[in-house]
């Protein structure tokens, strides 16, 4: 048998392997590349607002919050300022939107129930996103904008809650609504 | 037949490939750091703070859960007065504030009235209507805990018989110390 031919299979072979080698050391070299700094502080957080429901919670760092909501049977309830978004920081300009997370659904708790609407507002009162849920039988339907805007430094925004029950709904009736204030800076 | 010669020029091509993917596949990650903040929110349904109630003139309709209703009263050339055209009561044992202010109204150029709240000694006057002029003119109004005040037509006539005129107002009831407001709707019928 002719030597050349398997030397060169074998040193192709060689060549292919140290490819795929190479290959696969640079996807680790693209990982490595990978560098930030961590700090601990939060640039944002919340606040109490005039309109602090009472009975709600505010969590360690005023980075999570429990509210303690009422609605009223065919009337609107609004807290014209339920919460406070606070930019600490006098130089950094973060920029925030609301998302949805989950709501109670599909009950007939849902049903007496007319709308829940949580109102991103800046330092003017320029609305600057929502989360409007308004009911449809058992289920809340979720009309939403939810853009990043940005934050100048030391901004106070606040967080307006609208809510209203059904015309004969039942007291005591309660729903569960979560949702996120993403922060990116 | 491959020879060394063939052989060298593969391994350069092949070296050439690997340095390209190498290269290609470096990247420069930039990025900004990302959090978020959690709202958990427990909307309970409760009882309305404060009731509206037919009054002793009898000429309010109440609609359901007492939070709107419609005064309907006649209104002529001669000058009338319903002291008792709707009952204001707060269920509550906190202080509750009081507003009455329009957000429309039809053929009111023919009426001339003082609307206001009235607890039976003062008249805390809300809304005046003098032909086609509606002015709001009151101040919040401080409706004690379990008291009830009554929305007072003063001085009610027609200065021309033309149709039915509307006024549409809302009750607006703000807790003390706060921005926290319902609104209940009241319209008022001029027949």
């Amino acid at each position: 048998m002719n030597k050349k031919p398997r030397k060169a299979i074998k040193f192709i072979t060689l060549l292919v392997s140290a490819l795929l080698i190479g290959t696969a050391s640079a996807a680790i070299y693209y990982s490595l590349n990978i560098s930030g700094t961590v700090t601990t502080a939060v640039t944002v957080c919340f606040g109490q607002g005039s309109d602090w429901p009472s009975g709600s919670t505010m969590g360690t760092g005023n980075t999570s919050v429990s509210l303690s909501l009422k609605a009223y049977p065919n009337t609107t309830l609004i807290y014209e300022q339920a919460l406070k978004v606070n930019n600490t920081d006098n130089s950094a300009t973060p920029s925030i939107k609301l998302r949805h997370i989950s709501i109670t659904n599909n009950t007939a708790d849902v049903g007496n129930f007319t709308f829940i609407r949580i109102v991103l507002l800046d330092d003017s009162s320029v609305q600057k996103g929502y989360l409007n849920y308004t009911v449809s039988g058992n289920y809340f339907t979720l009309d939403s904008s939810t853009n990043y805007e940005t934050m100048d430094a030391s901004d106070v925004w606040s967080i307006r809650i609208e809510t209203k029950a059904a015309t004969n709904a039942q007291a005591g009736i309660s729903i569960n609504l979560q949702i996120a204030v993403d922060v990116q800076e | 037949m491959i020879t060394v010669k063939k052989l060298r020029k593969i391994e350069k091509i092949v070296l050439v490939l690997a340095l390209f993917s190498l290269f290609r596949a470096t990247r420069v990650v930039s990025g900004s750091t990302f959090f978020q903040m959690s709202i958990q929110a427990y909307a309970t349904i409760s009882s309305p703070p404060i009731i509206l109630q037919n009054g002793a003139n009898n000429v309010s309709v109440i609609y359901a859960n007492n939070t709107s209703a419609k005064i309907s009263v006649d209104a002529n050339a001669t000058s009338t007065t319903y002291t008792y055209a709707l009952n204001v009561k707060n269920n509550e044992g906190g202080t509750q504030l009081i507003l009455l202010e329009t957000f429309n109204y039809t053929g009111i150029s023919k009426i001339n009235a003082t609307i206001g709240f009235y607890d039976n000694s003062t008249f805390e006057k809300q809304i005046i209507i003098e032909g086609e002029n509606v002015t709001e003119v009151g101040s919040y109004y401080n409706l004690a805990s379990f008291s009830t005040v009554h929305i007072r037509i003063a001085d009610l006539e027609e200065n021309i018989t033309d149709g039915t005129a509307y006024l549409h107002t809302y009750l607006r009831i703000r807790i003390p110390n706060t921005s926290t407001y319902t609104l209940y709707v009241i319209t008022f019928e001029f027949k």
